[in-house]
């Protein structure tokens, strides 16, 4: 949209009379200065009249004070001259700048896209089902008619069908070798095999693997009453395959019960073997416990003696006596000698141990147990055995 | 007429011996069924306890090794813990 362009009217003041108001103003400006050069000498810097006539019209304009003029003056002269251009607010500017407002609507009826999609709108009708082929097509098959023609022939069609599509007995022909189960049985049966499931995770041997699912056979037939019905059914070929069937599996629960009873025999020996350790450990600790306090006691009640013997010496006689002497002497071999022969000197043995990260084995543990009881005996054999721990154990060479 | 009695006689004797041939397998055949039925289901009750069997003794190991897996770790931290034993790691940190 192109700018608004004033028209200039005849209202409009005229170039003519423009220069006709800076004239007056030139004129009023020129009797302003006659004056003040009549009054004053006016400073030279101020404008003359050779100067550019257009800046008189109304920028830099002399006061009647011959100076420049003050704000207000400034602001007066520009309203002025605003009111000499425009004059008349309350003209109406369509005639001058046309506005159009834009709307919707007009915006769409420009639009082509928007008029090639409505254009057609309630003009034409939506699509009518009961007209349409489809439906001619649909409802004659939909109605139920008794079809008096062809009965039976497609009777004889559909029993054809029937059959071949029964699958009840496809499926049923074909298990009729095999035993139906009840949908109970089946259910009993997985959650067995739930239960089992840890079981069979941990069973990596694919033998053990075939016995736990042997056993859940077992189960199921035991639990099942008709096995009895099933097996006096059954012919006489049959039942001798059924007798040496049943006769491996009694071999294999067999191997396998023994393999258990001697997993189980050792599983309790290892179990023996760890508690008599502990046991044997905590009463070597015990024991030292008991041992340093009695140590102690007896450093105590020695002292107190020896403390007492010294005072009795001093307040019999001098320090530096002949009996006080030997008494000292006496005393300090019994302190030093005189307990050894009831002191255990094997209880305090320290057994070294190398930290692997993992308890340690039976072989280990047996020997351990060995030493401490010796220890606890305090017996002579601490040093062998302690000797052959740490070369065989602990520094294997 | 006495021949022909004779041999119809003759022939029903045949007959009833192999009726009675008949029914003797027959029943012989019927004890060995009855005897297989038995002892298969005596073996299957054999095969029933020896499976209870083996999952009681499962169940057991299963206990042990747990056990024993829970006195390991005891017997580790005793030891470490313990001054009768001293683990050689604090020996040379002492030195």
């Amino acid at each position: 949209m192109a700018a608004p362009i004033a028209h200039f009217d005849e209202d409009w003041p005229t170039l003519g009379a423009v220069n006709m108001v800076s004239d007056e103003r030139l004129q009023l400006a020129q009797k302003g200065r006659s004056a003040a050069a009549a009054g004053e000498a006016p400073p030279q810097l101020l404008l003359d009249d050779d100067d550019l006539p257009e800046l008189h019209d109304g920028g830099f304009s002399m006061g009647d004070s011959g100076g420049f003029r003050s704000m207000e003056d400034l602001v007066n002269d520009f309203d002025e001259k605003l009111s000499v251009c425009f004059r008349n607010f309350d003209v109406e500017t369509d005639s001058i700048a046309p506005v159009s407002e834009i709307t919707e609507d007009a915006l769409l009826e420009k639009d082509e896209i928007w008029n090639a999609l409505t254009s057609n709108y309630g003009h034409v009708m939506p699509v009518d089902w009961k007209q349409s082929r489809t439906c001619s097509l649909h409802l004659p098959n939909l109605e139920e008619k008794p079809r008096e023609a062809d009965v039976v022939a497609e009777l004889s069609d559909d029993e054809e069908l029937r059959e071949q599509l029964d699958m009840h007995s496809i499926i049923v022909s074909c298990l009729a070798e095999e035993p139906l189960f009840t949908a109970e049985q089946v259910i009993e049966e997985i959650e067995e095999m739930m239960q089992d499931s840890p079981d069979m995770e941990a069973a990596h041997n694919p033998s053990q693997s075939d016995l736990s699912m042997l056993s859940l056979d077992v189960q199921r037939s035991s639990c099942n009453p008709d096995y009895e019905e099933r097996v006096r059914s059954l012919s006489v070929a049959e039942l001798n395959e059924r007798l040496e069937e049943t006769e491996t599996n009694i071999r294999r629960f067999s191997e396998e019960l023994v393999q258990q009873l001697a997993l189980r025999d050792e599983l309790d020996f290892e179990k023996e073997v760890k508690n008599s350790f502990i046991s044997a450990l905590i009463d070597v600790q015990n024991r030292q416990k008991e041992h340093r306090e009695s140590l102690k006691k007896k450093k105590k009640l020695k002292g107190g003696a020896g403390t007492s013997q010294s005072l009795a010496e001093k307040t019999l006689g001098s320090r530096f006596s002949m009996e006080g002497l030997s008494s000292v002497i006496q005393n300090s071999f019994r302190q030093t000698f005189g307990s050894g022969c009831s002191e255990r000197q094997y209880l305090t043995t320290v057994i070294p141990y190398e930290k692997k990260g993992h308890p340690p084995s039976i072989e280990d543990l047996q020997i351990l147990t060995k030493i401490l009881q010796a220890m606890r005996d305090d017996s002579d054999k601490v040093p062998s055995l302690l000797t052959d721990y740490i070369l065989k154990v602990l520094c294997p060479t | 007429m006495n021949t022909e009695i004779d041999i119809t006689y003759e022939y029903y004797n045949n007959d009833n011996n192999n009726y009675l041939i008949c029914e003797l397998e027959n029943q012989a055949e019927l004890e060995e069924e009855t005897r297989l039925i038995n002892q298969v289901l005596e073996l299957q009750h054999t095969v029933e306890d020896l499976s209870a069997r083996v999952d009681a003794i499962k169940e057991e190991n299963l206990k042990l090794k747990s056990e024993n897996q829970i006195l390991g770790q005891y017997i580790e931290n005793l030891m470490l813990v313990s001054s009768v034993v001293q683990t050689t790691d604090s020996k040379s940190k002492r030195k």
